[in-house]
């Protein structure tokens, strides 16, 4: 706050917003007082409120004028087009990738069958011999 | 005798008048805040006033009249908190619809709404104040504007102000402060002391 006896609107402000202490409220009230133009300069913000008043009418007319709020087809044409082509992407792509997962295993399994088809009788003996397992495995222990 | 018209409700006597009385007075006042809140939305401004007086009077009652004012605006203020949290989810689809950006750009001038009235110069010239008074009272911080309206149009206290708003009392001296600065500023030209001509 100013110390010198020159009140300003930023002391006023102050004062108005409860923000001095008593000795320097009770100066700037004292200035206030005895100057019309101070009081003036205290009762703005009374009058900026109070300048409020006709807002109705000005509301009013904003209601007048405001546009009737639509859809905006081609948007939401465009936005529902998009949504279908990822859905159908979705639907197309997942047995694909699926499908491409099973591959890999699928070499092995025909390997390991055809070795089976092809040496039945191999292993149709060998079930019958369990003798010769045993010799296979200390010949290769691996 | 007069106690039929008084009720006794949690030991404090209550005069129906008085908060009828209340209700009229404050409405336009409230109605006023919430218009620069909604940026000019009559009918929504309107719901809010009335459904803050409804709440008031259906549950606060029994409270002191001291007390029904800071009580009024607070929920006042919670009911438009919550439509600017709706209206922001909102916010999401407009790019679905149409007229919302003249929408934005009208609500941001309420000035330029006093042009074209028709009627004596005088009441133009009170809508045109009316109108700058308003974009500048919109182009403060929530708080601010707040606690200017609180403040200066309603006349509470720190106190109240301090209640209504759920902050502290030095908050709402600083944003006291702060928003008659900025007030000071922006309406430069319409005040007289600082060059401009008084309305």
């Amino acid at each position: 706050m100013n110390t010198n006896t020159t009140i300003t609107a930023a002391d006023i402000d102050r004062l108005r917003a409860g923000l001095l202490d008593a000795e320097q409220a009770r100066r700037v009230q004292n200035a206030v007082q005895s100057s019309a133009t101070l009081a003036e300069q205290a009762q703005f913000g009374e009058r900026v409120a109070a300048g409020l008043v006709p807002l109705p009418q000005l509301a009013a007319r904003r209601m007048a004028r405001k546009p009737v709020r639509r859809l905006r087809w081609p948007r939401v044409m465009a936005a529902g087009l998009v949504a279908a082509s990822l859905a159908t992407f979705t639907i197309l792509a997942l047995p694909l990738l699926s499908s491409h997962s099973t591959t890999p295993m699928q070499p092995i399994l025909n390997a390991q069958t055809a070795d089976a088809v092809q040496n039945i009788d191999f292993y149709e003996w060998l079930a019958s011999h369990p003798q010769a397992l045993q010799d296979t495995r200390h010949v290769n222990p691996a | 005798m007069q106690y039929a018209d008084t009720l006794m409700l949690d030991d404090v006597s209550i005069d129906p008048a008085a908060l009828d009385r209340f209700c009229l007075e404050v409405r336009p006042r409230a109605m006023r805040m919430a218009l620069i809140e909604t940026a000019g939305n009559a009918h929504l401004a309107a719901d809010f006033v009335q459904d803050s007086l409804t709440k008031l009077v259906a549950s606060y009652r029994n409270k002191s009249a001291q007390e029904w004012a800071p009580l009024f605006y607070s929920i006042l203020r919670n009911r438009i908190t919550d439509w600017h949290r709706r209206k922001k989810i909102e916010k999401i689809f407009d790019f679905f619809f149409a007229g919302d950006d003249d929408d934005e750009g009208a609500s941001a001038a309420w000035e330029s709404l006093a042009d074209p009235a028709p009627g004596p110069d005088s009441q133009v010239g009170n809508l045109q104040l009316a109108g700058r008074i308003a974009d500048a009272v919109s182009r403060l911080s929530a708080r601010q504007r707040e606690t200017f309206l609180l403040r200066e149009m309603e006349g509470l206290s720190i106190a109240d102000t301090a209640l209504a708003m759920h902050v502290s009392e030095g908050s709402v001296k600083t944003h006291h402060l702060r928003a008659l600065t900025r007030l000071r500023e922006l309406l430069q030209s319409d005040n007289p002391f600082t060059g401009g001509t008084s309305s």
